[in-house]
């Protein structure tokens, strides 16, 4: 901030009067040419001129407090002080009307005039806006009916995109194609090089129809443009990072008086006697947590000639985690170039190539016995260390409680991943309305894991069978992974108008993919002692055995070949259709079922074109339009259809040697066939005051049928056999339908305040409507240790991955309400005061695992985001946030082991008549109060402000480059929520199952300081 | 530039005919085999015959739970939640959602169509030594499809085939007298088949087939046809019993030192482990390298020092009088030696485990491991300096005191069977020892020493599930037992020959005659015999059986209903996933 201001008064000061002749040159902001005819008026003065062919004018008389304004048609005006200024350099935009920005649609662009879809697009500004550690954080809050969750906060880790809802218990991310090239994995593209992203929401996704029904992101990366010369930008941060929460835990006064408590009311002996100043003891979290750096910095090179363009661009990108600092560290390093060239009339050729390497350090995460949760296990009153400065051992704690700081010293481990991208594209027009097009993609990545278990020894000195993650001996795990793909396009496109009004756009087109994995690497038994990973060395260890053995290192194969036809019609720009029939053919689907039929097609009318309309002073544009189509779904794993011989079958056959065997894989299903998707929409898009305002609405619902699930089946079939499992069935149907709404008002105020609100709002009801396996439900997510099987069920009647447990009604007061009450023993224990009182659902006067019912569910009604932004001169400001409404989460981050540390909301408990009806007694008897019921289950609603950013734009006038700005940011800056965990936006992912929080990695909050230079 | 136009018009005709590929393009073949398409090898046999092996591990659901639904333990564990399916089952009031039922069936299901796998493509492919491995298929079906009848009575019968997707909805529960018929006949043809010992320890025998024959026919009370077959092993003289009854469930132990001059022969040293480790009794070990400076091929006696430490001698008597080897001659090299407690004389059949593999709690069915064995453990079992002989566990399985207390004083079978943890401390305490362990739920101060942790070294996570502690399913004793039942039993009775068998076991529990029960018969022999399972396989799983077999569990076990409690449930989801075909069984 202060060097802001500095550069501020440096600019106030530099002030000074007098008459005087100015020149300038008019440049084009983007391309960099002179603009030659441009208009420079001197504000309230007749004083006039026009630039020449160079772009160069000349102005006399000219006083330091006038006002320059610049204008040329197809081009924003701008105006300028003169100040003491002699030689202007002036750079205009290029104005484009929002309705004439093109927009990426399905192998090929569109204007957005003429869009008949469900279409969203983020540019590249708003991606600058949110600085994005990961691509999919630039979707977060930014579009209608796009849902993002972190998997963790955990550098690297993945986040999910859900467009409208959850429409499978598989995999229901999207298709996601960069430049046309089909990148699984978000983490290798770095944000900045990003140009723009369409989001294909309904049917008009279906010219990909297969994979294109969880819907489609279209990225597009920044090229290079003909006749420009060399542009340079640099964009670089660094910031430091912080946990957004810690739980309120008992300190150690409180966890004493806690555990003497439950130790009396249990019959047991007090642990603790000495009840004299115990002070407030560990704070675990407060050991856990620590500042951690991020830092970003990349470089990007444009061009182009009369026949050629170029672009490039260098990243690296380093994070390290609030959990565990250096040992859950990120890095990336991405490279990228673009060539394309135009060698004669009609022909274009364009390469591409893309290269990255990511380095990803983890701690144990979200799971019992993970680091968060020890640190809310961990109990106050032990310290870190003990009196030898060894880590203090978790002696008295269940077998998954250790000391948190240990589990981060002993983590050793890192996963590398390469990734070749190669895409090479050739284009002739044959005619001026017809051209061919051919593109080739390829994907090539190497993913090795080097994971070290090292001698653990947690519990107790020397016993190596004390805690779940002792051991004795050290191993080595390096797994090696090969993934490849290659998409190849041919497309016939064709353009012409009849009549002057008839417009006809016919594309017809074949692509094939297929992509395979390879999967390598071996174990290593009794490794030497390391502590850095780097010094792991698999021909070290005594013993070595590969990971596969008796089966292929092919570990997947999956193709489609498909055909396709789409057809764009409109008359005068008026009315306007969209037809697409595509043919899908799936290798992973058996024969007979190969192949599939996807027909989908969109109308819209302008009904701003219509003479009634034409001269409104109001409404600018007004467009309604609807769409229906059939997608398709074939995202299962390969060879699903057939029984192989993949499964697990080892042995020993005396002494102490493992034999393997082979056995078969998976249950097949040879009837699995396309799952289909039917996707109904219908919006409306207006422009109005002068396209100040703009809103979008959307109806949508989307029928996903034939659903491909894995069905629970008889065990008869030898499912729980190891490496086997349940066959995938087309046994079900999910509904998902909700109402969108964009909102975007854009003006400036007082000539230089430019301001800019974008609001979307989206609701979403997700419906299961059958499942077709005779128990009717498929069963997920797990609750705490040893209780129910399934707390999270997928069942017709209720939102996928609902929450399956007991419903409490208070709490027992009195032995005579115990009394009265169904019995409870079936749940471990006869209920005595204090305990959970559970609705008997069935009435039969047991409360037992049949008295289950709905407890509520992960999925947000409402998800809403607000964007912010105001510009003054060189100041801007920008902010956003997005909020979340109607989800639950499951608190499932507490041991209940007899001396674990506990949250503090356990001080209100009940502990006699009348102190609680929320919170039960706590005792480390028999009860049955840990059963998973509503009592864990946590209103998950949450509004978090994002974003916060200021910036400084110094005047070009003082450096010799096109623009320089500062700015000072702060990432995930508040988030207002009741629930009580670290974060309510993270999520396992998992359609069933996915809410259970079992110590999620919080989201950092960031503060960051970053610099974009362009010149 | 005409040139060039011409060259990209070659070079799309060329890509359209690459790309523009036909439907074959879809039609892909994995890379692993099609299981229709196997067994083409010897190795392809055998290595769906490991497959068929594997889930024998997962037989430790029914050894555990066998002693829990007994009167011989307590549930036990970390509190009255844990494992909620295991609690259920020690008070019986489980009920047809028991997570853990549902696994013995899921189990048993999965290694029978393993099995069946084998038998269905049997003939597929000629080999030497093929008949054996199907005869060892044959072997375990019979032993998958016995204990799913044990447990849940009346269940789908299905050979030589796997049950595929679609069958189950119309399979309906074969009588129990229907099944036995066929498991007899598969244990005959086995027993008619396979080697009195094979080429693999752990690999199913003719003696194993028989043994689990003679055990069916005793289940259906068929007494003469039991007598016979149990002679059958007897007289084939393969067994004995271990001399020693606590040497029965030690680990295997494997020493290793690399250089004989690292052996510890402090003479000071020697007392503490050696006599109450081994119980006063030097063991036999076989040197599989000579000892450089020694004889090859030499029998050489060893007194277990400590875990790390051993001494050899030359003669039983050294050892006895403490004199070692002199070894000052040694050269570095690597001696093993191997003291074999698993896979003895007495193991008539045996279920194999490792810990050369780790496991979680994510997939029981990939351990490897005992898991039984772990969850019996002593809770937070801690030695110092060392804990001696046992590792920590989960504190389930816990004998009660009546069950410690059915024992004679003389009987060395209590110690050996149930570990009494207060005296153990104490012993140890005598000698500057010092051991804590944790009370669980229902702590008894008891437990199931069998099939406790023993300290062993290759402890890889999660060290409570990859014990490497075989189960002795079938010991030479409880086919002594068991033949003893059967002669007393049979419709001409042969007391005296009862007694006998009867008497060997005894024998061996006192180290002397004294205790030979020399004139019972009849119903009083029968109630004999009966005690003496219970003493004798306290532990190992077959009590709740026998309780039921006999028609006694109502006498013995609290809250037992009789003419529900004989049979398990039938899994609830088992049922509705069969398509609700199929009946509960009585009183669910």
């Amino acid at each position: 901030m202060r060097i802001i201001l500095l550069l501020l008064t440096f600019s106030l000061v530099s002030v000074v009067y007098g008459q005087q002749t100015i020149n300038g040159k008019v440049f084009d902001a983007e391309t960099n040419s002179p603009i030659p005819g441009a208009t420079v008026i001197v504000k309230d003065r007749k004083i006039a001129t026009n630039t020449d062919f160079d772009g160069l004018f000349s102005l006399n008389g000219v006083l330091p407090q006038d006002i320059l304004i610049i204008s040329s048609i197809g081009f924003k005006t701008i105006e300028k002080k003169v100040g003491n200024n002699f030689d202007f350099k002036i750079l205009l935009q290029e104005e484009i009307s929002a309705l004439d920005e093109v927009v990426v649609i399905g192998y090929g662009v569109q204007s957005k005039k003429e869009v008949t879809g469900a279409v969203s697009v983020i540019n590249s500004e708003t991606i600058e806006n949110i600085k994005p550690t990961r691509v999919e954080q630039a979707l977060q809050g930014q579009v209608a009916g796009v849902n993002i969750t972190s998997q963790s906060g955990a550098p690297g880790a993945g986040l999910d995109i859900r467009i409208r809802g959850i429409s499978t218990n598989g995999d229901n991310r999207p298709l996601i194609l960069v430049d046309g090239n089909v990148i699984e994995e978000l983490s290798v593209i770095n944000p900045s090089d990003i140009a723009s992203i369409s989001v294909l929401k309904d049917a008009s996704a279906g010219i990909y129809g297969t994979r294109a029904a969880n819907g489609v992101i279209l990225i597009t990366t920044k090229t290079g443009r003909l006749e420009t010369p060399l542009k340079f930008s640099y964009n670089a941060y660094t910031g430091l990072q912080e946990t957004t929460r810690k739980l309120p835990l008992l300190n150690a006064t409180e966890f004493v008086l806690i555990a003497n408590e439950a130790h009396a009311a249990g019959g047991e002996d007090l642990p603790f006697n000495y009840l004299g100043d115990i002070g407030q003891g560990t704070n675990w979290q407060d050991e856990l947590f620590q500042l951690a750096n991020i830092s970003s910095q990349d470089i990007n090179i444009r061009g182009g000639g009369k026949k050629s363009t170029y672009s490039s661009s260098f990243s690296s990108f380093s994070q390290d985690g609030i959990v565990g600092g250096i040992k859950s560290n990120f890095q990336r390093y991405t490279g990228k170039a673009n060539y394309s060239v135009n060698p004669i009339q009609g022909l274009d050729l364009n390469a591409s190539l893309l290269y990255s390497n990511t380095y990803r350090r983890t701690l144990p995460e979200n799971s019992i016995g993970s680091l968060l949760y020890n640190a809310i296990s961990m109990p106050s009153n032990l310290p870190v260390y003990d009196e030898n400065g060894d880590f203090t051992r978790a002696v008295d704690q269940p077998i998954e409680v250790v000391n948190p700081l240990k589990q981060k010293f002993l983590a050793i481990n890192r996963t590398q991943a390469d990734r070749y991208s190669a895409v090479f594209g050739l284009k002739y027009s044959v005619l001026p309305q017809l051209s061919v097009k051919a593109n080739y993609q390829g994907n090539y990545t190497e993913v090795r894991g080097r994971y070290y278990g090292p001698i653990s020894d947690y519990g107790v000195e020397g016993v190596f069978s004390d805690k779940v993650f002792d051991a004795q001996t050290a191993g080595y795990n390096e797994p090696l992974d090969i993934y490849r793909d290659y998409t190849l396009d041919l497309l016939v496109n064709y353009e012409g108008t009849f009549n002057e009004k008839h417009n006809v756009k016919v594309t017809l087109g074949n692509s094939i993919f297929r992509t395979y994995q390879d999967g390598y690497g071996s174990i290593g038994l009794n490794m030497p002692v390391i502590s850095d990973i780097k010094d792991a060395n698999l021909a070290d260890a005594q013993s070595i055995q590969p990971i596969f053995i008796n089966r292929s290192n092919r570990l997947s194969d999956s193709r489609l070949l498909s055909y396709f036809a789409r057809l764009r019609y409109d008359y005068e720009g008026k009315y306007l259709l969209t037809a697409v029939l595509r043919r899908d053919g799936s290798s992973n689907f058996g024969p007979g079922n190969k192949f599939g039929y996807f027909p989908s097609a969109s109308a819209g009318w302008v009904v701003s074109e219509e003479s009634f309309l034409e001269n409104s002073s109001v409404i600018d544009f007004l467009k309604l339009r609807g769409s229906f189509g059939i997608l398709g779904n074939d995202r299962i794993g390969s060879f699903r259809f057939v029984s192989l011989m993949n499964g697990e079958g080892v042995y020993t056959f005396g002494g102490n040697q493992l034999v393997f065997g082979t056995a078969t894989g998976a249950l097949s299903n040879p009837n699995i066939q396309w799952e289909e998707q039917e996707s109904f929409n219908v919006g409306l898009d207006l422009r109005l005051f002068n396209n100040k305002v703009n809103m979008t609405f959307e109806y949508y619902k989307r029928t996903t049928q034939n659903l491909l699930l894995v069905v629970e089946s008889s065990s008869l079939l030898g499912t729980a056999a190891p490496g086997s499992g349940n066959p995938f069935a087309n046994a079900g149907t999910i509904e998902n339908k909700g109402f969108e709404f964009e909102f975007g008002y854009q003006d400036t105020f007082f000539n230089s305040l430019d301001f800019g609100l974008n609001y979307n709002f989206s609701t979403l009801e997700n419906n299961v409507l059958v499942v077709d396996n005779q128990i009717g439900y498929v069963l997920g997510g797990g609750f705490g240790i040893g209780n129910f099987e399934g707390p999270s069920r997928m069942e017709a009647g209720f939102p996928i991955g609902y929450y399956y447990g007991l419903k409490t009604n208070g709490i027992f007061q009195t032995l005579e309400e115990v009394d009265a009450h169904a019995s409870q023993r079936a749940l471990g224990a006869e209920a005595v005061p204090g305990d959970f009182r559970y609705v008997d659902q069935d009435n039969n006067g047991i409360i037992d695992e049949n008295d289950r019912t709905y407890i509520g569910d992960a999925i947000p009604d409402i998800t809403m985001g607000l964007n912010l932004s105001l510009d003054y001169k060189q100041l801007d400001f920008k902010a956003y946030a997005f909020a979340s409404l109607g989800s639950d989460i499951v608190r499932n981050y507490e041991r209940y082991g007899k001396l674990t540390n506990r949250p503090s909301y356990i001080l209100d408990r009940w502990h006699g008549p009348g102190t609680s009806n929320t919170t039960p007694r706590v005792t480390t008897a028999a009860n049955p109060n840990t059963r998973f019921s509503d009592f864990y289950v946590e209103d998950g609603s949450f509004v978090r402000v994002q974003n916060i950013q200021i910036g400084y734009t110094l005047a070009n006038e003082f450096l010799d480059i096109e623009s320089f700005r500062l700015y000072m940011s702060v990432n995930n800056a508040f988030t207002f929520t009741k629930y009580k965990g670290f974060d309510p936006t993270t999520s396992s992912g998992a359609p069933i199952g996915g809410g259970f929080d079992q110590g999620f990695y919080p989201n950092p909050r960031t503060f960051s300081l970053g610099v974009n230079i362009k010149f | 530039m005409k040139n060039l136009k011409n060259i990209t018009i070659v070079i799309f005709t060329s890509f359209f005919s690459i790309i523009s590929c036909n439907d074959d393009f879809v039609y892909v073949e994995s890379n692993d085999v099609n299981s229709e398409a196997y067994f083409n090898s010897e190795e392809e046999y055998f290595n769906a015959l490991v497959g068929a092996y594997d889930l024998l591990g997962m037989t430790y659901q029914s050894s555990i739970l066998g002693e829990i639904a007994s009167d011989n333990t307590l549930c036990g564990g970390e509190s009255a939640t844990d494992v909620p399916g295991y609690q259920q089952i020690d008070d019986m009031i489980h009920t047809a959602n028991n997570i853990q039922l549902r696994d013995i069936f899921k189990w048993m299901y999965a290694g029978l169509n393993r099995a069946n796998f084998i038998l269905e493509f049997q003939d597929r492919t000629d080999f030497e030594g093929r008949e054996i491995m199907i005869a060892e298929a044959h072997f375990l079906r019979a032993y998958y499809y016995f204990e799913l009848v044990k447990w849940f009575g009346p269940v789908p019968l299905v050979v030589d085939k796997r049950i595929q997707y679609g069958d189950q909805f119309s399979l309906p529960r074969t009588p129990v007298s229907e099944i036995y018929t066929q498991l007899e006949k598969d244990l005959i043809y086995a027993a008619g088949i396979l080697p009195e010992v094979q080429t693999l320890v752990g690999r199913a025998t003719k003696g194993a087939a028989l043994a689990l024959l003679g055990k069916i026919y005793l289940y259906q009370n068929k007494y003469d046809e039991a007598s016979e077959a149990l002679d059958d092993v007897i007289m084939s003289n393969n067994y004995s019993l271990v001399e020693n009854f606590a040497d029965l469930f030690e680990n295997d132990t494997t020493f290793e030192f690399e250089n004989p001059s690292h052996v510890d022969f402090d003479t000071d040293t020697i007392e503490i482990e050696d006599h109450i480790l081994l119980n006063g009794k030097p063991v036999l070990y076989e040197s599989v390298a000579p000892l450089d400076g020694l004889t090859s091929g030499t029998i050489y006696y060893a007194i277990v020092v400590d875990y790390s430490h051993i001494k050899l001698a030359a003669t039983k008597q050294d050892v006895i009088d403490n004199r070692p080897i002199d070894l000052t001659s040694g050269v570095a090299s690597v001696h093993t030696l191997f003291a074999q407690y698993e896979n003895s004389q007495e193991s008539v059949f045996e279920v194999q485990y490792s810990d050369m593999e780790g496991g979680g709690f994510g997939c029981f069915a990939c351990v490897e491991g005992n898991i039984a064995v772990g969850f019996s453990g002593i809770r937070k079992y801690v030695g110092s300096p060392f804990g001696p002989r046992f590792e920590s566990g989960y504190s389930f399985n816990v004998p009660t005191q009546e069950s410690y207390d059915s024992y004679n004083d003389l009987d060395t079978r209590r110690d050996a069977s149930i570990l009494d943890i207060e005296k153990w401390v104490a012993d140890w305490g005598t000698l500057g020892i010092t051991i804590s362990y944790g009370q669980g739920y229902e702590h008894t101060g008891f437990f199931n020493r069998k099939y406790l942790p023993r300290k062993r070294d290759a402890n890889i996570p999660d060290p409570n599930l990859t014990n490497p502690n075989n189960y002795r399913s079938i010991r030479y004793a409880d086919v002594l037992l068991m033949a003893a039942e059967a002669h007393n039993k049979k419709s001409s009775p042969n007391p005296a020959l009862a007694r006998d068998y009867l008497n060997q076991v005894r024998e061996r529990a006192f180290g002397n005659s004294d205790f030979n029960i020399t004139s019972l018969s009849g119903d009083a022999l029968n109630q004999t015999i009966f005690n003496e399972r219970r003493l004798e396989l306290m532990g190992e799983g077959h009590r709740f059986f026998d309780l039921v077999r006999t028609g006694q569990a109502k006498n013995f076990i609290a809250g037992f209903q009789e003419g529900k409690h004989e049979l398990f449930p039938i899994p609830v989801v088992e049922i509705e996933l069969t398509g609700n075909n199929w009946e509960q069984n009585p009183g669910y």
